[in-house]
């Protein structure tokens, strides 16, 4: 997912279609749910699951050899963080994430007959929502990270399960992505969340994203993987 | 709808497109006007006032 050998403009376009997929996907798919469920909570959820697993597994195998697949700005600084990323190209990934997040959010409304945008009203705040975050993006980070140290090919599907499993333990029902959070903050159905609640929960997934990071440092780390060798 | 909140929410979309116009510029090797940053984030905050005003 650290792959950057396309030129810059090409690797946007991939970040930038990849999120804006992905947030139709979870918006419209939590439209699709909604309204198909017939007022079962858990069922809705079900339909809004196993479509943003999917689809992850999907832009994940195709885009990553284009720009990484990070679709994630907490993602894209982890591996900026390691090295693997340069620096100078953060803010424009962290920027188009977040405009094309708001981008797929428009498409998903539009599709199902809705206002472009909304400013969205559903209550996510509290204690039990931001750990619920930062625990999400700590395995979504982990996930990654392992991938790459020993299953690289795999981590398509890793991202797709994680995500899919985090739905299901986490409170939150696991966004893990400040840019797909912040294009969510702009609908007000099943995958909403109030505006005003974005800011905890982004800053609850960059300390789960960090705390990963480190963690995986130490556990993935070259010395680790010599001692485990000598063990054998 | 909570005025606040869709002020908060046109302030974010206009931040965005301002910082995505910069970010086009520099990459893109055209010259930095911020006029066109200013022109741009200002329509995509009337554009996202006018579209949130739709419900």
């Amino acid at each position: 997912m650290s792959a950057v050998a396309a030129p810059l403009s090409r690797r946007l376009l991939a970040e930038g279609l990849g999120t804006a997929l992905l947030v139709a996907t979870v918006v419209g798919s939590g439209i699709m749910a909604e309204r198909l469920a017939g007022g079962n909570v858990a069922i809705a959820l079900l339909g809004n699951t196993i479509p943003t697993g999917a689809i992850l597994v999907v832009l994940i195998t195709i885009l990553a050899p284009l720009s990484g697949a990070h679709f994630n700005p907490a993602v894209t600084l982890v591996f900026a963080g390691r090295g693997e990323f340069p620096w100078s190209e953060v803010a424009p990934y962290v920027v188009v994430q977040c405009l094309a997040g708001i981008c797929g959010t428009a498409i998903a409304q539009v599709m199902f007959d809705l206002a472009p945008l909304a400013i969205g009203t559903t209550t996510r705040s509290g204690p039990s929502q931001w750990l619920s975050e930062a625990v999400a993006t700590f395995t979504l980070v982990f996930a990654i990270l392992g991938g790459v140290r020993h299953a690289p090919q795999a981590i398509p599907w890793l991202v797709g399960l994680t995500i899919t499993a985090a739905y299901w333990f986490t409170s939150s029902t696991s966004f893990a992505n400040p840019a797909v959070t912040l294009a969510r903050g702009f609908t007000t159905t099943f995958a909403g969340i109030a505006i005003n609640h974005v800011p905890g929960f982004i800053a609850a997934q960059l300390l789960g994203a960090a705390a990963a990071a480190g963690v995986c440092a130490v556990l993935f780390s070259p010395s680790a993987a010599h001692a485990v060798r000598e063990l054998r | 709808m909570n005025a606040p909140l869709r002020v908060l929410g046109c302030i974010i979309v206009g931040a965005l497109s301002a910082a995505g116009v910069i970010v086009f510029q520099r990459y893109a090797g055209e010259p930095t006007s911020r006029m066109v940053t200013a022109l741009v984030g200002a329509a995509a905050v009337l554009l996202t006032w006018s579209v949130t005003g739709l419900e």
